[in-house]
Formats: C-alpha cells, structure tokens, sequence
C-alpha cells in the first residue's frame, strides 16, 4: 500500500467536496424552493482559502509536502491556491445577480465553476505530467460546459463549441508533447524529465526539442497567445459575463502557473532552445493582442484581445527565465486577476434582463450616474494600461525588468510601446464614462451587496498591490525560489 | 516476411483505406461507418503490439460507443444525410504544407532518436501492470479521472436539458 | 505473442463470413416474386407517412453520452478487478471513492430528469 500524504490535496478536496454537495442539494431540491447553491458555495471556498492561508503560513499544516510524487504544495503551489481560490469565490459572489437577470441560477453553474477549480488547483500543484494533464482536462471541459449555459443565446453556444474544439486541439498537442518527453526520460515525474533532459546525448536534443515545442503550442492555446489565440474573442464575448471573468483571470494564472513549473521548472537545460521561440511569441502576441484590441467596439471583446495582449506580456517576462521573471509573472498574475474579475465583474453586476452594458453608448455618462461604478472601472483601465499607482504599473514594471536583464531590450521596447497604444482603447471607455453625455435612460441593474463586496475587493487589491507592492513581491518571490 | 509482418500491412491497408473513405465520403453515414474499420484496425495494432488492455478499450469505448455517439449525432441532426458536409479546402496548399512539414519532422525525430523507452521486455499481460500503475504510482490521476468524468456527466445534462427549465 | 489471439482472429474470420455468407446465399438461392403488398414499407398495418429520416430526440444523446461515460468507468474496473486480491481493502476504498463521485453524478442525473423519457 503506497503512502499517501493526502495534505497537499486537501484545499482541491474540499472544493470537489462543496461541488459535489451543491450539485446534489441543487438536485434534490423540492421543485419551487430556493437550493442554498451561492451560500454553500461561499462558505467552501471560504474554508478552502483559509486552509491555503493556513498551510501557507506554517510549515506543521502541509506546506512542502508531496503526494506520492504527483502533486506538491510547495510555496509556488500556495501562492497559487490562495490566488485562485480567492478568484472563484469573487467570481461565485458576483454569480447569483447575473444569472437571476439573464436566466437560471442553478446549483450547476456553482458546482461546475468549483470542478474547473479543483482542476486549476491540480494545475499549478502538480509534478508529474499524467496528474498534469488529468487537471488540466477537468479544468477545460468544466469551463466548455459553462460557456454554453447560456441556452438562449447562439452566441453562448458558438463559444462552448469554439472552445471545445479548439481546447480539444490543445490538449491533443500538449499531450503529444508530453508523450515524447516521457519517450525521451522514461518517466511522467517532471523532476525525471528534467534529468533526463539534462543528461539527453546530442542525437536526443530533437525529440527534447520537438517535445517543448509541442508543449509550447499547447500551453500557447490556454494562455491565448498569437498564432494560437483565434478562439479568445467569441469564446469571451459569447459566455455568461462570470464565466469569462474567471477564464480570463483563473484559468490564465492557471495555465501560466503549469507553463511556468514546466518550462522554468523542469526544461531550464533547453532555454538555449525554447526562449527566442518564446520572445518571438510574446511580441507578436502583444502588437497583434494590442492592434485586435483597437479595432473592436464590444466591451468584451476589446478585453478578450487585452487578454491576447496580456499573455503576450507575460511572456515576455518569462524570457528571463529566472527566479526574477517567474516572481514578476506571479506578481502580475494576481494585479490582471483581480482587474478582470473587476472589470467583468461590474459589467456582469450591471446587466438587467439580459442585456448588459458593452458598447461605448451604454458606459456613456456612467460617471455621472454611478460615480463609485465608474470610479473602479476607471482604476481597472489605469491598471491594464499600466499606469503608476495601479498594481498593473507595478507588475509591467517588473515584468519588462525582467525580460531587460536576460538581453531581451528590444522585447520589453515593443511591450512598453504597445502599452502606449492599449492606452488609447481603455482611455476611451474612461473618456466615454466621463466626458460624454449619457444616452437616453439608466437602464442598468444596482450591484448587489456581494457584487459590490466582489467588485471592492478588486479594486483594493489592485491600488493595494500599485501603492504598497512589497508584500505580494516577497510571497511571489518566495514562491519563485520554490520553483527554481 | 514473418506473420507479424503480414498481419501489419493488412491493418495498415484496412486502416488507410477505410480512414480515406472517412474524410472522402459524401454522405455522413458512410463516414461513420467507415469508422468502424478504422477504429478496429487501430484495435489489431494494439494487438500487435502486445497492448491487449488498450486494444480491448479501443473496442469498448471507441468501436462500442463513441461510434454510436457519432452515428446519433447524424440522426439527430435534420436532413443531415442530404447535405454534402465535407469542409472546404480553403486554404489546401498552405495546410498540406504545415501537415507535410510536421509529419516529416515528426517521423524525422522518432526515427532517428535512441528513445530511453527501448523495444525492451513486453509484459506477457499489460492489464495487471496497468492496475498495480492505477492504484499505485498513478493514484491520484486515476481518482482525478472520475473527477473528470463527472464534470463531463454534468455538462452534458446541463446541455441537453430542456429549454422551459433553464 | 500473436499466437494468443489466434482464436479471437478465427472467431472474427467465423463471424464476419457466416454474416457474409447469410446475405449472398439468400440473394443466390432466394427467387424474388415481388409484388405491390410485399415491396411495401409495411406489409401489414398503418401505410408509411413521411421519411424514414426522421431526427432523433435529443435525449438519445444523452443517453449514448452516459453510455460512454460508464463505457470508459468499466474500463477503469477491469484492471482493478484483476489485481483487487491482492490490494484488499486499500483497493476497494480507493474504487469506493471513484464510484462514489460517478454515482453521485448518476444520482443528479437521474434526479434532474436526464433519464426521463
């Protein structure tokens, strides 16, 4: 009988537990009454969350310790728990308005976004390709089904069948990838493929190579880089408002939290190979996330090319490849979290009736009608142009630093250019809400406590994480040196 | 040539050609059924390979009832037997272009590479070795798979699920 | 090795050829005298309205997706099956808790009316 050290699993377990639970007591709810679902599920990722905190603080509850090679909670691990968690439970406060105005607020959504957690939890925490790849499917096909709960929408249909197939597709070669790392070391462990990567004689260095360039192009469709990025649009216009907060903020850190053990963590031997892949990845992806953005007129759609432009961003902070530019990545990981749970967030608590606020129009004169609205939209867009004393600022900051000191000047240059240019398409929707006369009447919906909760949180973290940065630098660097 | 050999080319042939019926044919139903060849032969390389347990999975699952799914969805969707549903070839050239390249470079690599994995000792029977890996070393994806089937269990209800109650 | 499925090849051989061999020894033997009330869809009852092709309910889908989802949990029991002697009670706890978490996604189904017809 293996021995089992079930700590490292126990926040993921309690969150399966929950969403077993909520799926169940949505089921065997008597028709006409209310299922607790929102209640339930606040009340799991609450304990959830504490128990990282827990485990993250002090070293007797866990933090270290590892599952019979599969999954480690080390400190990089934590840091990614405590964010993901903390963005699922803004994301299921923000939940039950938006589906009582557009349609159904079942137990289902509740429990379907935990299973997509549970998946982003064995994401970031595993060590071994197999546990790896299991997560990532369960965190995938939980978020296919959500972006089709929209039922009376085509365009929510369009984006569960666009995300299906097209995630399908990545998972196809990200497995392949895998398939011949683990033909190249003889294990799944990534400790074992690093090794052998390591020790890889010269007729070797191909497969290691085709290996990493296959992950590359699957980890490149989860984060929605350039060339792989074509589905992030619809995908992000077309899905319940909630459900595309937590794909944009969750399964972004998700994904870049596995890229990250993977690539800093496991294939540091083949930089020589996969970082100018990387850097020219990372500058396409921001000039055309960037250019995309420009062009379109929906709100959610303009976000969901700022998502392409963010990767792009991030990428560029990996090619340093150091314990510097993984600390910089987690560090913006959470400023672009809680910006896009806030900013779709507020949409997502403003829609009445199905419609929801997404065109210039519909923002105009927002500052005069909801002053605090239009305030913490306003202190989101800083963030996402990376302007000082917002955490995006911060986080650019670093991230550019980062990808300076590894010889990359020219990279960071075309990032803070396209930073020059993102700050016409999110000014404009400031410039809207300010300077513009409103159009015809309110029609927008009052956020609701837990909303307006949800929506404060953002906003403090991320002037928090632009005024006073220190502490979320030191965890990340922390967590960074757990890494390497 | 040795008996393996033959038995070889003839799952390749049966592979290749009812696989190029699957992409060729006009009408859906065809395709699907062509399917049914292909899938088997996969089955027969398994077996060739001495991976009887994927090879009884690839019946059950993929020849037993993801070839059933396929041939539901024809039918549930109208007149679909009518319609010429093969995808444009757009952009043919540059596809074959990337297919060819990645294929060559695919085979090019596992060809020439000394793999860690050698064509060392084959277990006499894999299935018990693949149960000592699931409720040994690979634990934990084995209980996440379940977890993985649920998620899928629950999408496709909350999907198919009437309209009125949504 | 391949000896070992010699018999699975010969009872496919059988399978497949009496199948053949049903269908051509019946057209060959068989003497055709059609007439307008054998050709018809039925010979006997309602005449036939409408195309065969009809669209099937959706629930069939959903049936065949459940199918597959039990397909693919079989194929998780049957290694487990041939080594549980020797795990004993470990591998029964750890299949308790793969079944649990499938039964209680059957039990939502059921409960929800997935499986009503």
């Amino acid at each position: 009988m293996p021995a089992v050290d079930l700590r490292p699993l126990l926040p993921a377990l309690i969150v399966a537990v929950t969403a077993l639970v909520v799926l169940l007591a949505q089921a065997f709810t008597p028709k006409g009454s209310r299922s607790p679902s929102m209640g339930l599920t606040v009340t799991g990722l609450a304990g959830a969350l504490l128990l990282s905190l827990t485990m993250a603080s002090d070293g007797r509850y866990g933090r270290g310790a590892n599952t019979g090679g599969s999954v480690v909670a080390d400190d990089f691990t934590l840091f990614f728990h405590v964010l993901l968690i903390g963005l699922a439970l803004m994301a299921a406060l923000l939940s039950p308005a938006y589906y009582r105005e557009n349609g159904g607020d079942r137990g289902e959504y509740y429990s379907l976004m935990m299973f997509s957690l549970v998946g982003m939890l064995g994401l970031v925490s595993a060590t071994e390709m197999i546990s790896m790849f299991v997560a990532l499917e369960i965190m995938s096909v939980a978020l296919y089904a959500l972006c089709g709960t929209r039922r009376d929408q085509v365009e929510s249909q369009e984006a569960a069948l666009k995300y299906f197939v097209t995630g399908a597709f990545a998972s196809a070669f990200l497995l392949f990838g895998m398939a011949l790392l683990y033909g190249l070391s003889g294990s799944t462990s990534l400790a074992r493929v690093a090794r052998g990567v390591a020790t890889a004689t010269p007729e070797q260095i191909p497969l290691a190579v085709l290996g990493c360039g296959l992950l590359i192009v699957g980890f490149g469709f989860k984060v929605a880089s350039v060339p792989f990025h074509m589905w992030t649009p619809d995908v992000y216009e077309g899905a319940p408002t909630t459900v595309t907060a937590l794909m944009a903020a969750g399964v972004k850190a998700a994904s870049f939290g596995a890229f990250l053990r993977v690539f800093l963590g496991s294939l540091p031997t083949l930089r020589e190979e996969w970082v100018p892949a990387l850097a020219a990845l990372a500058a396409i992806t921001m000039v055309i996330g960037n250019l995309g953005a420009l062009a379109q007129s929906n709100l959610k759609r303009m976000l969901a090319f700022s998502s392409v432009a963010h990767a792009g961003y991030l990428m560029t902070g990996m090619v340093g490849t150091t314990e510097a530019s993984a600390q910089a990545i987690l560090f913006y990981l959470v400023a672009y979290g809680a910006v896009n749970m806030g900013t779709f967030g507020l949409i997502a608590s403003l829609s009445k009736g199905g419609r929801e606020p997404l065109s210039l129009q519909d923002v105009a004169g927002l500052g005069a009608r909801r002053p605090a609205i239009a305030a913490s939209l306003t202190v989101f867009l800083i963030s996402l142009t990376g302007i000082p004393i917002s955490g995006g600022f911060v986080g650019k900051f670093y991230l550019f630093g980062a990808a300076v000191n590894a010889g990359y000047t020219g990279l960071a240059i075309i990032g803070v250019l396209m930073s020059v240019v993102s700050a016409y398409y999110y000014l404009r929707v400031v410039v809207a809400m300010y300077m513009r006369e409103p159009e015809g009447e309110d029609v927008w919906s009052t956020p609701e406590a837990p909303g307006r909760l949800a929506a404060l949180i953002a906003v403090a973290v991320t002037l928090g994480l632009g005024i006073w940065p220190a502490p979320v630098l030191d965890l990340a660097r922390a967590a960074a040196l757990s890494l390497l | 040539m040795t008996a393996s050999a033959v038995v070889f080319w003839v799952l390749t042939l049966i592979v290749l050609a009812s696989a190029a019926v699957v992409v060729l044919s006009r009408s859906l139903i065809n395709s699907a059924f062509a399917l049914l060849a292909t899938f088997s032969g996969v089955a027969g390389f398994y077996v060739l390979l001495g991976a009887d347990f994927l090879a009884a999975v690839q019946f059950l699952v993929y020849v037993g009832g993801i070839l059933i799914l396929l041939v539901f969805g024809v039918m549930l969707t109208h007149r679909i037997q009518d319609l010429d549903l093969r995808a444009e070839a757009r952009q043919l050239v540059p596809g074959l272009f990337v297919a060819a390249g990645v294929f060559i470079l695919l085979a090019a690599v596992a060809t020439r590479t000394p793999w860690a994995i050698g064509a060392g000792r084959l277990p006499s029977a894999t299935t018990a070795e693949i149960g000592r890996a699931f409720l040994g070393k690979y634990l934990l994806p084995f209980e996440a798979a379940s977890i993985l089937l649920l998620v899928a269990l629950i999408g496709a209800a909350l999907i198919v699920r009437k309209r009125e109650d949504a | 090795m391949l000896p070992v499925y010699v018999p699975i090849l010969i009872l496919a051989v059988v399978a497949i050829g009496f199948a053949a061999f049903t269908i051509v020894a019946s057209h060959l033997l068989g003497q055709p005298r059609p007439t307008d009330a054998k050709s018809a869809v039925y010979e006997c009852g309602m005449p036939a309205i409408g195309t065969a092709r009809e669209r099937f309910p959706i629930k069939f889908y959903l049936v065949c997706m459940i199918f597959i989802l039990l397909d693919v949990d079989a194929a998780f029991l049957y290694p487990w099956a041939l080594i549980y002697p020797q795990l004993g009670w470990f591998g029964f706890v750890e299949m308790l808790v793969f079944m649990t978490l499938l039964g209680g996604g059957f039990a939502y189904a059921w409960k929800v009316g997935a499986l009503d017809w």
